[in-house]
């Protein structure tokens, strides 16, 4: 017979696992993202304050 | 106004030449992204003023196509 | 002298075949024809199909112990090694770009994970046990090598069925996936232009594998074997040092073991395993896991747009789904059905490439669950 406990419990662990990876991944990169654009914005107000 | 590509790929051909009158969804250019062919449409009713790009060429998103005025 | 004959006679092949012998070879037969007349992911079915072909001639050995074809499949699968040097070449191969540029999609591809988990339930009603389930629910991810990474650490003798399942599946994206994503959205829906994507600096594209490694197998540990290998190769594309290894990974290597891999799982499909009630059940509920991943991804996309201002066109969903590039490809297409100024292609390999992540990281969440 099905142990359907387990069966919810393996279903439940993994979306949550799932989820919980993507979700992290992708506050991960709107942080990196955020952080590149800040610094390429640096340099160009650098080369701008060089330049003149 | 500037056509510009909506997504990186290579020209495969531009489907129009310089002087030509185009309405609005026309066809202008196809290019390959990612092994299917794309088709760029006219944005607008005008005429092809200046073709910047031809077959062969590798594109950025956002580079210019052509102009239509 | 006569006896000495008549043993010898009895000894060729022919007088062995069986039946079931013959019916693979017109399964075989499917799949070269699939293969070369429909082009359908022929680099695989061709060694498949003739894995399957020649594993089910009577008396050769070859899958005895010390078989040729035994040891493709005891080197090469049974060890897990193939499937990750597959990964290795498809990170070498995958822009991250279009994710990294819309970090939402990143949902996409988590949401489109629902239908292993459904069909991992069809599959218990079915009466599967619990490691078949999941083997047979990994089909819904719709990628390959994880399917035969998976299955075979849960229920190897399934191995056969769930890597043909899956790749016919797969080239069956281009008919499952219209009608699901068009019951599931108005035409107005379709019909969303997507703001253009920001180009992602270079610093950021090498930044990401080694980010994603930390995340991905330090809260999953067993999906390590798949996503280190993923995103080894993508860190060689992506340095841009190493050409000669990025070269390799995608082109030289990918080739070599896609070989070994397809003769590996052919030669698991003989009669008596193939040719079973199971192998029924696995396509069926294969299907419905295709069907459940698509409206995942589709149905995520419609309530993400419930929430966030700059609206997603709600087809890049049913991408979720990894089949790279191929289920992309659709979805601009019908996109570009509503408005041939819509061009979904960049926006859907966002949640088309996490998909293959969502997929590797639910193999591992299984693994560590079900054995």
């Amino acid at each position: 017979m099905v142990d359907w406990s387990s069966a919810i419990v393996v279903a439940v662990t993994g979306i949550m696992s799932v989820f919980a990876v993507l979700c992290l991944l992708s506050v991960t990169v709107i942080v990196t993202g955020k952080i590149f654009e800040r610094k390429s914005k640096q340099r160009k107000s650098k080369q701008e304050s060089a330049g003149a | 106004m500037e056509v510009s590509t909506p997504m990186p790929g290579t020209v495969l051909s531009i489907d129009v030449s310089e002087g030509q009158k185009v309405k609005a969804n026309d066809e202008v250019a196809t290019i390959e992204a990612m092994k299917m062919e794309v088709k760029i449409y006219a944005p607008k009713e005008g005429v092809i003023k200046e073709i910047k790009v031809g077959a062969g060429d590798n594109l950025n998103v956002n580079d210019v196509v052509m102009n239509i005025e | 002298m006569e006896e000495q004959i008549a043993k010898n006679l009895a000894g060729m092949g022919l007088f062995h075949l069986t039946a079931g012998n013959l019916i693979m070879w017109a399964v075989a037969f499917v799949l070269f024809y699939l293969a070369i007349k429909k082009q359908i992911e022929p680099l695989l079915l061709i060694p498949i199909g003739f894995g399957v072909f020649i594993a089910n001639f009577p008396l050769t050995g070859l899958l005895g112990e010390h078989g040729l074809f035994e040891m493709f499949y005891k080197y090469g699968i049974s060890n897990e090694l193939i499937p990750p040097l597959i990964f290795l070449g498809l990170g070498a191969m995958t822009d991250f770009g279009p994710v990294l540029a819309n970090p939402k999609t990143f949902l996409l591809g988590a949401a489109a994970q629902l239908g292993v988990y459904g069909a991992f339930f069809g599959a218990l009603l079915l009466g599967f046990t619990l490691p078949e389930a999941g083997a047979i629910g990994i089909i819904g991810g719709a990628d390959g090598p994880t399917s035969i990474f998976l299955s075979n650490a849960l229920a190897p003798h399934l191995l056969g069925a769930v890597a043909v399942a899956a790749y016919s599946y797969m080239a069956l994206v281009p008919i499952i996936i219209p009608p699901v994503a068009k019951a599931l959205t108005t035409k107005q829906e379709r019909s969303i232009v997507m703001t253009q994507l920001r180009m992602v600096s270079k610093g950021e594209k090498i930044v990401f594998p080694l980010l994603a490694c930390i995340i991905i197998i330090s809260l999953v540990p067993k999906s390590a074997p798949l996503i280190s290998m993923f995103m080894l190769g993508n860190l060689f594309m992506e340095c841009g040092v190493v050409e000669r290894l990025t070269d390799v990974s995608r082109n030289a290597l990918m080739n070599i073991v896609t070989i070994l891999l397809g003769l590996g799982v052919g030669s698991r499909m003989t009669a008596a395993t193939f040719l079973r009630l199971d192998t029924i059940g696995v396509f069926t509920i294969g299907i419905v896991a295709f069907i459940i991943a698509c409206a995942g991804g589709v149905l995520m996309a419609k309530l993400m747009n419930v929430f966030s201002k700059q609206k997603i066109n709600p087809l890049i969903g049913a991408a979720g789904v990894s089949a790279v590039p191929m289920a992309a490809r659709v979805v601009h297409m019908m996109g570009a059905k509503e408005n041939p100024q819509n061009y979904l292609l960049m926006h859907a390999m966002g949640p088309n490439v996490a998909g293959v992540i969502g997929t590797a990281v639910c193999a591992g969440a299984l693994i560590s669950a079900l054995t």
